[in-house]
């Protein structure tokens, strides 16, 4: 047989394989036991599990952490597990399958602690890794603004030099868990607004000090998780700026591949199908039973396209694009469930089911994390099409 | 891609080099030189002994020149004639497509032709039957034009046991090589609608420069990942099962139709003229969708499992499923 020239490298092949097969095993393991602390603690009413990483429990984090899995990925020097992506992304995917409270950790976990760790100074570093892994503080992030949304690069909140540091001024909006929050890494002007994107640095503010308010905002599900964060002549130390003055865009542009492509981007109305996969009973139509498994099916899928994410970002790449294709997809699907879902019932669907909440809620998951039109902007840049 | 893949795709790239210029006759026989018939069919039946990665490397280069012929069907039908204990997989291929239909092989019917006959294979009751042509039928000409029959397995001869060959096994396995096809002539749409797009001035300026392109060719380019990775972890588990060939199934269907409706939208009346070639890749995926069973009937199957299951195990069966 001709197929190829040579008899290929089926030796090379059979190690590489070996290899795999044995980082597999640690990782059905890993994935054992955080079902298995997971079923401890009880579960969550469908309508909890709907909230997703909105849902907020301190003291579960804190349970979390002390299995050593917040901070996985850090070094052990910084309180961290010194663990691999790919056991950070079973336990997150495990978490946000299960509907767990994860909003206190979630922030600190996915995008401080690698930011830090990329960009923070030593002192930084010390500072805060130890007490994110312990899950003993919360972090939220002010990024948007009232005139600073998708283009978020016209940001106004201003950081004027003081001795010692800064004092900053201005207004963050739809910053989420801030009411829960410590700190909060903020991206401020301490350049002119000329600059534009050179003029941008990221500084941790401590929320407990003076000019510092806080004002949750309801939305149509009955919750605050958003807020306004209204800065007035906040002194920072110069001590807390993240990485090097005017580089805050570019550190925010590497921190977003994290935040776009993990299992939280389609796994959202993950719920309300497990939900509807309990309430279809033999009177279902053909019809019924393909709805329901063309999204369980897009579910694989998603799944697919998150997990080679995930293994570029182990091998050091920056899946930008990738990662932009994950979260449009996945907000894609999380919100096509819940109108489906209701289509299958005959009943009107109430407020105490996860279906309900999700009805609600999913309007914005093609906001938030970037919006769908500049997602799709991303991927045709990165195409030359733009 | 593993690597033995990457050499497989290099090499079916040299084969199938223009094959959408040449005469159906002139493909078949580059196929049988390059092996790829015995690719699927165990080394000691006198076959390449590959798997599902190698076969999907091939479909998706021959999809990416836009050629319509049921390659995998035949890789396929190779490897249940060898081990049913027929077929020396030396007989030359004519390229005539038999999209089986026929009453008496409802399930994991596939086809092909050789021996200078069309041929179909299929397995009933767990025995691999061979047919040829229904003799009312004659030739139909395919959307591709290329002749289709139907196979008429009343009268199929009985090559053997079907062994661990399943009408469910074959359907999936069908299932990943379509869309590996598709996969290829869908990355193809995109490539030629970015460098149409990024040429063509309207306006004063390049159709790229208007945002509304822009957004649709992103769409297009995200689906075309996706059904890529449907592909990627299918080729990479080796053995198909229901979810991902279910996945596959509805990728498939998805970015055909997207692929479709966005490339010619955006190439304007160029699109469907012979002298361009997005008219061969347009009739390649219209032709996928028909292929194997449903999208629809793959999602039931989903559905009902689920169901049966229960909510509570959606998702390890998710997370477990190859």
């Amino acid at each position: 047989m001709s197929c190829v020239n040579s008899s290929g490298p089926t030796g090379l092949r059979a190690v590489g394989d070996l290899a795999i097969a044995s980082v597999d095993r640690e990782l059905v393991s890993l994935r054992q036991e955080v079902r298995a602390f997971l079923a401890a603690e009880g579960g969550w009413f469908a309508r909890d599990r709907a909230r997703g990483w909105n849902g907020h429990d301190r003291a579960f984090s804190q349970r979390l952490a002390a299995k050593g899995w917040v901070g996985l990925t850090w070094p052990t020097t910084y309180g961290g597990g010194g663990r691999s992506q790919a056991e950070r992304y079973v336990v997150t995917e495990e978490l946000i399958a299960a509907g767990a409270p994860v909003s206190a950790h979630w922030a600190g976990d996915r995008q401080v602690g690698p930011l830090l760790l990329k960009f923070g100074s030593e002192a930084l570093k010390r500072e805060f890794l130890p007490r994110l892994a312990r899950a003993e503080i919360t972090f939220c992030l002010g990024m948007s603004e009232p005139g600073a949304g998708s283009d978020l690069a016209s940001v106004r909140t201003a950081a004027r030099p003081v001795e010692g540091g800064w004092r900053v001024s201005g207004q963050k909006i739809w910053t989420s868990g801030a009411q829960e929050a410590e700190y909060m890494v903020a991206l401020v002007r301490t350049g002119t607004e000329d600059d534009r994107h050179r003029g941008l640095s990221q500084l941790i503010i401590d929320l407990a000090s003076e000019g510092v308010s806080i004002r949750p905002i309801m939305t149509m599900t009955g919750e605050a998780h958003f807020n306004e964060v209204f800065l007035d002549e906040v002194f920072v130390p110069s001590d807390r700026l993240i990485g090097a003055e005017g580089q805050g865009w570019a550190q925010v542009s590497a921190e977003l591949a994290y935040e776009r492509s993990g299992p939280e981007r389609y796994l959202s109305s993950f719920a309300a199908l497990a939900e509807a996969t309990d309430r279809l009973d033999d009177d279902a139509t053909p019809a019924d039973h393909a709805i329901l498994g063309a999204f369980v099916a897009e579910h694989f899928t998603l799944r697919q396209m998150s997990l080679e994410v995930s293994r570029q970002l182990s091998e050091g790449l920056n899946p930008a694009v990738a990662a932009a294709m994950v979260k449009d997809l996945g907000a894609g699907l999380e919100q096509a469930v819940p109108p489906a879902l209701q289509a299958l019932d005959s009943a009107p669907p109430n407020s105490a089911s996860a279906l309900g909440y999700l009805l609600k809620s999913s309007p914005a998951f093609s906001l938030r994390g970037g919006t769908r039109e500049v997602l799709r902007g991303i991927i045709a840049k990165d195409l030359g099409v733009r | 891609m593993n690597d033995l893949s990457a050499l497989i795709a290099d090499t079916a790239a040299k084969v199938f080099a223009d094959a959408a210029l040449q005469p159906d006759a002139v493909i078949a026989e580059r196929i049988e030189e390059a092996g790829f018939r015995g690719l699927l069919t165990p080394e000691d039946r006198g076959g390449f002994g590959g798997g599902l990665a190698e076969a999907c490397s091939v479909m998706r280069v021959l999809g990416g020149e836009g050629v319509s012929l049921p390659l995998g069907d035949l890789m396929l039908g190779a490897r249940l004639e060898a081990e049913a204990g027929l077929g020396d997989g030396a007989v030359p291929l004519e390229a005539v497509n038999v999209e089986g239909q026929s009453t008496t092989a409802p399930g994991g019917l596939f086809a092909w032709m050789i021996s200078g006959a069309p041929k179909a294979i299929a397995v009933v009751q767990d025995r691999v039957l061979v047919a040829g042509p229904r003799d009312d039928d004659g030739l139909i000409p395919s959307l591709s034009g290329r002749p289709m029959t139907v196979a008429d397995f009343a009268s199929g001869v009985d090559a053997g046991p079907a062994g661990d060959w399943s009408d469910e096994r074959i359907a999936r396995w069908r299932s990943i090589m379509n869309a590996a096809l598709v996969a290829g002539a869908v990355d193809q749409c995109l490539r030629l609608t970015i460098d149409h797009v990024t040429q063509r001035q309207q306006f004063g300026r390049p159709l790229s420069a208007l945002q509304a392109v822009q957004q649709q060719v992103a769409i297009l380019a995200a689906r075309s990942a996706a059904v890529s990775a449907v592909v990627e972890a299918a080729a990479r588990a080796g053995e198909p099962g229901l979810l991902a060939s279910a996945a596959a199934a509805i990728q498939s269907r998805e970015a055909a139709t997207l692929a479709i409706s966005i490339a010619h939208q955006l190439h304007g009346a160029m699109g469907v003229t012979e002298e361009y070639p997005l008219h061969r890749y347009t009739v390649l995926l219209m032709e996928c969708r028909s292929r194997g069973r449903r999208a629809e009937a793959w999602a039931e199957r989903v559905g009902r499992r689920a169901v049966s299951r229960g909510g509570d195990r959606l998702w390890s069966d998710i997370v477990e499923a190859a």
